[in-house]
């Protein structure tokens, strides 16, 4: 083996890349030839100049600065993002939780408001559990918001009791976004945590407030939680699906 | 209740603490040699752990998660380099931060530490990246072509390229005999 090919091969000789035929090739040439010893001195003066580069690690406390600011700004810039995916245009019927109808503007104006909304709930069947899931705490609810033509630019606005979170946004007791709905049914799915220790037989209220073009009305969601006992899983809990008709 | 679309994730957030946490400081090892300071590492990693968190359905399909997180923050790293390439930062020989984060206190260890980080910042990002994680953090070449999203011949292309450059700019010269024969300037000539 020449000088030429030594140096070409000198990098695969430190990397460990060269055959077993190679290395010996190599060696034996290194052995007689100052020259080539010269680079071979080169690179081993690299390698250790470029080790230097050490860098102090980050400590515990760091590590979970960086996460907790992450995960804050995520759930921040989620709220903002879910303008472009929060709504799917679709009709289901037994997994719909709540059912509103909304009109637009102009019927808003021309009617009072307090005159044509009408509330009401309806609990369905227990063959809804399938849809309606609740584990370990965590509990689905689908929300159907149902208008009767394209709303462009409209502002939600989601107020939540102090025990009761979003999954993902525990931070944020009130949930605003910019969205757009659809003609028809347009669902939401709220993935919500209940804090422990709190009544889940009795009916919770989430107001949810919807804005279009300057005028706004605010609904209260009745949210009923039955316990259920779960042979297999111990205490579940299911969300009766419920429908709240508002028509005007 | 198919088709439903839902924007919250049901996945706990420790969860993907758990996740995340035993890899942050290699990845900050890496930003820092890819950056050359402290706190456009921190940055840079931050910038990361935001893209993540936001792609959490994604993070916990992966194992083992880390060549993702490499990829990203490879990724990220050549982004923020585009976006900058035009200023042209030169790390400060009296850098504080330099001196803090030295594990020796020999003035020479430090000054060679900042002599390589400075001549880290005149290569490309990509040869940047081959020798942090090649010659620095001691992957394999399948690891750095894998993070890397490159052929193996062309990491080996950068590794060469990046490392005559910076034996170049460390002043570990050639030695006379190969610059008479021409090889360093690619002309070799049989003995």
């Amino acid at each position: 083996m020449n000088c030429e090919i030594v140096t070409e091969k000198l990098e695969d000789y430190f990397d460990r890349f060269a055959s077993e035929d190679e290395l010996e090739a190599i060696e034996t040439h290194l052995n007689t030839c100052g020259s080539c010893a010269q680079n071979v001195e080169e690179h081993r003066n690299y390698l250790s100049m470029i080790q230097r580069f050490d860098v102090e690690p980050l400590t515990s406390g760091e590590i979970a600065r960086f996460l907790r600011k992450a995960k804050s700004t995520a759930s921040e810039q989620s709220v903002i993002r879910a303008q472009h995916m929060f709504f799917t245009k679709g009709f289901v019927a037994a997994s719909v939780l709540v059912f509103a109808v909304f009109l637009g503007n102009q019927l808003i104006q021309q009617t009072p408001v307090n005159d044509t909304v009408t509330i009401t709930q309806q609990t369905l069947d227990d063959n809804t559990e399938t849809t309606s899931k609740v584990l370990q705490g965590l509990h689905e609810v689908n929300v159907v918001i149902y208008v009767p033509r394209n709303m462009m630019g409209v502002e939600l606005v989601l107020e939540l009791p102090d025990y009761i979170a979003i999954d993902g946004l525990e931070e944020l007791q009130n949930i605003s976004w910019t969205t757009d709905l659809l003609q028809g049914a347009n669902q939401l799915l709220l993935p919500i945590f209940i804090q422990p220790g709190v009544d889940l037989n009795r009916t919770h209220t989430i107001a949810a407030t919807i804005g279009y073009k300057n005028e706004s009305r605010t609904f209260q969601l009745q949210v009923d939680l039955n316990t259920i006992q779960d042979s297999k899983q111990g205490a579940n809990l299911f969300l009766h699906n419920q429908f709240i008709n508002t028509s005007i | 209740m198919n088709g439903i679309v839902s924007i919250f994730s049901r996945t706990r957030g420790d969860k993907l603490e758990s996740i995340l946490s035993p890899h942050i400081n290699d990845l900050y090892s890496q930003a820092y040699c890819y950056l050359g300071d402290k706190h456009s590492a921190e940055d840079l990693v931050q910038d990361l752990l935001l893209y993540v968190c936001k792609r959490k359905e994604t993070l916990l399909t992966l194992d083992p998660v880390k060549p993702w997180l490499m990829q990203c923050l490879y990724h990220r790293f050549v982004d923020s380099h585009r976006k900058r390439k035009r200023q042209v930062k030169e790390v400060p020989l009296d850098n504080e931060d330099l001196y803090m984060e030295s594990t020796e206190t020999s003035l020479e260890h430090q000054y060679m530490r900042e002599k390589v980080i400075q001549d880290m910042a005149k290569l490309t990002p990509e040869q940047r990246a081959v020798i942090t994680l090649f010659d620095i953090e001691g992957y394999s070449l399948e690891q750095v072509a894998q993070t890397l999203q490159m052929a193996k011949g062309t990491v080996k292309s950068h590794l060469h390229r990046g490392r005559k450059r910076l034996k170049s700019l460390f002043n570990l010269q050639p030695n006379r005999e190969n610059e008479r024969l021409g090889i360093y300037k690619g002309k070799y000539t049989r003995e």
